[in-house]
């Protein structure tokens, strides 16, 4: 009994760990101070919230907030939503294909082709960006947001390709088998019957890739060249030597209430679901 | 519809790995037929179904399905339909997209597909389950969805894969006979595949019983089950007790037998010579009690009386050998051993003497 | 290939063939090919020939500009002196960057102004095709050893200028041919990460310093060593291993730390807790990487929570520099990935048969044997998925050293890699170095995978 106990308070220390950076960086967004602290109290403020939308003089009047660049942030940002937009379904593309060769494809070259397709999750971030800037750029192609598409693809691929795989592998034959047998296509069967199975599977490697496109600072720091993402920009900050910028508290605030939003809608509605 | 004739000629099916599944085998399915095959587990029955309907090519041999040669076709373009072990019904359609999804399949147009469809709901009684999703229904439900979206195609041969196994025993009894309705009602020529030797006896036309990749008998069930034409079918349809002997003389359609238990007169369909090796059998029904002399006449041990309901099944023990015996008695009683001690007697037209051959692994002859 | 074709059709099949090929060709292989190319050949301005076009462009810039001065409008003169080199910024070690001071002569006796050019315009230039050891080109290609000198009229300069440029161009001609059917590929750039480098410490501090375990360990596999009275440090070596060192640490903390975590979640709840449970943990798993390391800054920040509890206790009056140490570091690493341990292992825990336990508690099983007989067995691809994916995402950590040590602490190796290729003169050195790290970091891997008996089918049934 005592064990059991041990192990859940064990277990709440963990999650206690793992949340209180976070709470720190919420309650620090508020906090009217530059670099963020929470223990140095300076007045409850929503500036660092304001900073995207409150007008340029009042802007140009806050000692910290103007040395930023409002512009090149939010223009990173986009680049960051173009990037995603291409990665996702590139690598839901790649991960799918990769998915069925592996599942369907019965050679000797199978047990190769596996150590291929997951070597860049298994590589080191870095390698795989620089890898693509010096690939790239031997066939002419400037670094910028294509080296960093590519970059990103190489590994984020993966992640579909894992998911779909075991959702694949899952789908019975016979359901194949039997819309083969009532005179179908096999592209009206993928349209048909593999293609609705694995729709859940394809939305959350959706989802994942989205995520791991837009949070990626290692792989695309090499692949950047000239260009920037949301994830380089923020990381570009801690080389502020006087300490970061609230700002990115705030924007982590906002990052870590949306993901909490997603994280409990999605567990209630498959406890819905559970009945 | 119309059932067309389907026509093995020779077909033999060898896996690449070297295993010969089905040996060269000749069978004439005709138009319109209920036609069984029956046969344990890994006998090469399904491998037979899935040349038909063209899942696997035979590596000899020829289907021919209303004469016209299958090889090559791909399944969707075979004049079949196949009902699979498991059913396979699309889970993420409506009872009625599954029914029409062959029909999808050809290209014809939404409202047409539905109507059709909506027929062929209405034939196996499910016209008011057609919105909901095959989760939602019963095993048997279930069942008649994949029969509905296989007929739905207008095959000429429906393929069966053992539909039944994964149903109650209830259930089960009532869907052989729905099935056979249906089966009489759209006249299409239905291939069923069991192992289950009472399911092929109510519902078959004909019966081929099927053991190792080789067919041994093809035959109407009563023609299979009175005489059986090998000593795998005679053990593997219906119950039977089977004991070797030699046979000692032949005289008249009859043979006599030097078993265990002494010389016993039977039928010899096979035309035994005199000191051939040879299985004799005889049903459980067959053997009566009797009391003065008769023929065919054996002493035995009562050992367990079994009661099953509208019958009763004494396990005894030869007096002489010591060999094992089962007899089925309608439960009527009456049957009375004295001490423990029974004399049963067969009718000789009753039993049967065959080469000896592989035996079924169920049953009594376990214990012969 | 046939059952492919059976499944899905000519189009389709062609259509994953197709993309298979492009990711594993275009996307994987051949930009590794690339990356092994550049990292075998030397950086085009390292070669000995390149030294010798800089010294044929830069006499001949030279006499450009002295005939300026030979020209009664002397004013004319800062406008030629513009011309930048076009080897001048190649070689920043053998002069300076900047463009010829306009402040005119400066050393005594000198008849023209400072010329960058005219100075790099000299037979004794050291040689960078080879880092270690100290070479000159008049000593290697028996070139006379000459050079124009400021305090030669300047006619003679010129003249010794235009010699310059013939020897120059006679060198770089042959050199060149020399080069075309030499070999390019050479092992120099894998060398750079073994090329030890002096350390120079002051005699007091010596000691101390060699009584540290990591020096010591150094000193020990060779990475770290004492010649002709001086400190001679691998630094690509060390840093390489220390990173791995580190990487290994997290891994093995983040076993024991998740363990436990895993097994509570996924065996001993009732399933209405699992789901808040999984909230916990997914929820920090979900959010940007980058936010749960700017989030540790609070903490660990002069004026962070642990220095202002510190203070405020008056255990300490300064606050400590936590961004100096590496075990803040290794820390935030820990904190970041701990969490890629504990979904595998707990997926895969989750498989397993609650009544498994309970029967083996029902013969008597302590909880050690329970864990050691049934949970461990039974989980271990999960366990060993887990470690794979926690080492390879601390070695390959680039995000947390940067944006922790802002650069006050030993580097991480991505952050050499990246320093190799975007900040030295030799980015092919850089290409080896992530090479070299890709197939120690895949041995690692391999030989963990091959020990555990781990497949790589073990990652597809892992990850749901």
């Amino acid at each position: 009994m005592t064990g059991a106990r041990l192990l859940s308070a064990y277990t709440w220390l963990f999650l206690a760990v793992m949340f209180a950076p976070l709470l720190l960086m919420i309650v620090a967004s508020f906090n009217d101070i530059s670099p963020p602290s929470v223990t140095q109290w300076e007045g409850f403020t929503g500036k660092w919230y304001a900073f995207f939308w409150m007008p340029v003089e009042e802007l140009r009047a806050d000692p910290v907030l103007r040395a930023l660049d409002r512009g090149r942030f939010v223009a990173c940002f986009g680049n960051s939503l173009t990037v995603a937009a291409v990665v996702v379904p590139l690598a839901l593309l790649l991960g799918l294909a990769g998915a069925v060769m592996l599942t369907r494809w019965q050679a000797r070259a199978n047990g190769l082709l596996w150590w291929v397709l997951l070597s860049p999750m298994l590589a080191p971030g870095v390698v795989l960006g620089l890898s693509a800037l010096v690939f790239w750029g031997r066939l002419g192609v400037d670094a910028g947001l294509f080296t960093i598409m590519m970059a990103q693809v190489t590994f984020v691929a993966g992640y579909p390709m894992l998911i779909l795989m075991a959702r694949l592998q899952r789908q019975p034959v016979e359901l194949e088998e039997a819309a083969m047998d009532l005179g179908a296509s096999p592209f009206r069967i993928f349209r048909r019957i593999t293609l609705p199975f694995l729709a859940p599977a394809l939305f959350s490697a959706g989802v994942i890739a989205a995520l791991a496109s837009m949070e990626n600072y290692n792989t695309t720091m090499f692949a950047k060249g000239g260009a920037c993402t949301f994830a380089t920009e923020i990381g570009a900050m801690a080389r502020n030597p006087n300490g970061h910028p609230p700002v990115i508290n705030a924007v982590g605030t906002v990052i870590i209430l949306l993901t909490v939003a997603f994280a409990v809608a999605h567990a209630l509605s498959q406890r819905r679901e559970r009945g | 519809m119309r059932g067309k004739d389907v026509v093995l000629s020779r077909v033999g099916i060898t896996y690449p790995n070297g295993f010969t599944a089905v040996h060269p085998t000749d069978v004439t399915v005709k138009a319109g037929e209920f036609f069984s095959i029956l046969g344990p587990s890994g006998c090469g029955k399904t491998t037979i179904l899935r040349a038909v309907s063209g899942f696997v090519q035979p590596t000899e041999g020829r289907v021919l399905i209303g004469g016209e040669d299958q090889a090559g076709k791909p399944p969707n373009q075979r004049p079949t339909a196949l009902i699979f072990q498991n059913l396979a019904l699309f889970p993420l359609m409506s009872v009625r997209e599954n029914v029409a999804f062959g029909l999808e399949a050809r290209g014809m147009p939404r409202r047409q597909r539905e109507a059709r469809a909506d027929e062929l709901l209405s034939l196996v009684a499910l016209a008011d389950q057609a919105a909901k999703k095959p989760t939602e229904l019963s095993g048997g439900q279930r069942q008649r969805v994949a029969i509905a979206r296989a007929l739905a195609v207008e095959p000429a041969v429906l393929l069966l894969d053992e539909p039944l196994s994964a149903l109650d025993l209830k259930l089960r009894q009532h869907m052989r006979a729905e099935l056979r309705a249906i089966q009489r009602e759209v006249g299409v020529t239905f291939i069923y595949i069991t192992h289950d030797q009472s399911e092929a006896l109510t519902m078959s036309d004909r019966i081929a019983v099927m053991n190792a990749g080789r067919i041994e008998q093809v035959g109407t069930g009563d023609e299979v089950y009175a005489n059986p034409a090998s000593a795998f079918a005679a053990s593997f349809v219906g119950e039977v007790n089977t004991l070797p002997g030699k046979v000692d003389a032949v005289a008249d359609g009859h043979v006599r037998v030097a078993t265990a238990l002494g010389g016993l007169t039977c039928r010899n369909p096979q035309s035994l010579a005199p000191g051939a090796d040879c299985l004799l059998f005889v049903r459980p029904e067959a053997l009566l009690p009797v009391v003065g002399p008769a023929p065919n006449r054996i002493e035995t041990r009562l050992l367990r009386r079994d009661l099953e309901g509208p019958f009763v099944s004494l396990h005894l023990q030869s007096v002489a050998g010591g060999v094992p015996l089962v007899m089925q008695q309608p439960n009527r009683g009456g049957i009375e051993a004295q001490d423990g001690m029974m004399a049963v007697a067969f009718d000789p037209a009753e039993a049967l003497a065959l080469p000896p051959g592989a035996l079924a692994r169920t049953g009594v002859e376990e214990a012969a | 290939m046939k059952s492919l074709l059976r499944s899905y059709g000519r189009g389709l099949t062609a259509l994953f063939v197709v993309a298979v090929l492009a990711w594993a060709l275009v996307l994987i292989l051949l930009p590794q090919l690339t990356m092994l190319e550049r990292a075998l050949v030397s950086p085009k301005r390292s070669l000995d020939s390149s030294l010798a076009l800089t010294l044929r462009r830069d006499a001949a810039t030279c006499i450009n500009v002295l005939q300026g001065y030979l020209d009664p409008a002397p004013e004319a003169a800062p406008q030629t002196l513009a011309v930048p080199s076009p080897g001048g910024m190649a070689v920043p070690s053998m002069g300076g960057m900047a463009v010829p001071s306009m402040g005119g002569a400066t050393a005594t006796g000198a008849l023209r102004p400072y010329i960058l050019q005219c100075d790099r315009a000299d037979t004794h230039k050291r040689l960078v095709s080879d880092p270690e050891r100290t070479l000159y080109l008049d000593e290697v290609f028996s070139l006379p050893r000459l050079a124009v000198r400021e305090t030669d009229p300047i006619p003679k300069q010129i003249e010794t200028a235009a010699q310059l440029q013939t020897i120059g161009a006679d060198l770089y001609t042959r050199l060149l041919a020399e080069e075309a059917t030499r070999s390019p590929y050479t092992l120099a750039n894998f060398g750079t990460l073994l090329a030890p480098r002096l350390i120079p410490i002051p005699e007091d501090r010596r000691a101390a310093e060699a009584a540290s375990i990591e020096n010591r360990l150094y000193t020990l596999v060779g990475a770290r060593y004492q010649a002709d009275g001086q400190i001679y440090e691998r630094i690509g070596l060390t840093i390489l291993l220390r990173t791995l060192a580190f990487a290994v640490a997290v891994t093995v903390l983040a076993l024991f730390v998740c363990y436990p975590i895993a097994y509570r979640v996924a065996l001993a709840s009732r399933p209405e807790q699992v789901v808040w449970l999984m909230l916990g943990l997914i929820i920090p798993y979900a959010i940007v990487e980058l936010m749960r390391i700017y989030a540790w800054t609070t903490i660990i920040d002069n004026q962070g929570v642990i220095n202002s509890i510190l203070i405020w206790l008056g255990a300490i009056t300064e606050p400590i520099p936590f961004n100096r140490y590496p075990a803040t570091v290794f820390a935030v690493i820990a904190y970041t990935y701990v969490l890629f341990m504990v979904f595998p292992m707990l997926n895969v825990m989750s498989t397993l048969d609650r009544n498994q336990i309970e029967a083996a508690r029902d013969l008597g099983a302590r909880t050690w044997r329970v864990h050691t007989r049934i949970v461990i067995p039974h989980a271990k691809p999960g366990i060993a998925v887990g470690c794979i994916a926690t080492f390879m995402l601390a070695a390959g950590a680039f995000s947390v050293p940067r944006i922790i040590s802002r650069g006050l602490q030993s580097e991480w190796f991505s952050q050499t890699i990246y320093n190799k290729f975007f900040e030295s003169e030799n980015s092919n050195a850089g290409a080896a170095y992530s090479l070299a790290y890709t197939f120690i970091c895949f041995g690692i891997v391999a030989a963990f995978m091959y020990a555990t008996r781990t497949r790589l089918k073990d990652f597809a049934q892992v990850n749901r």
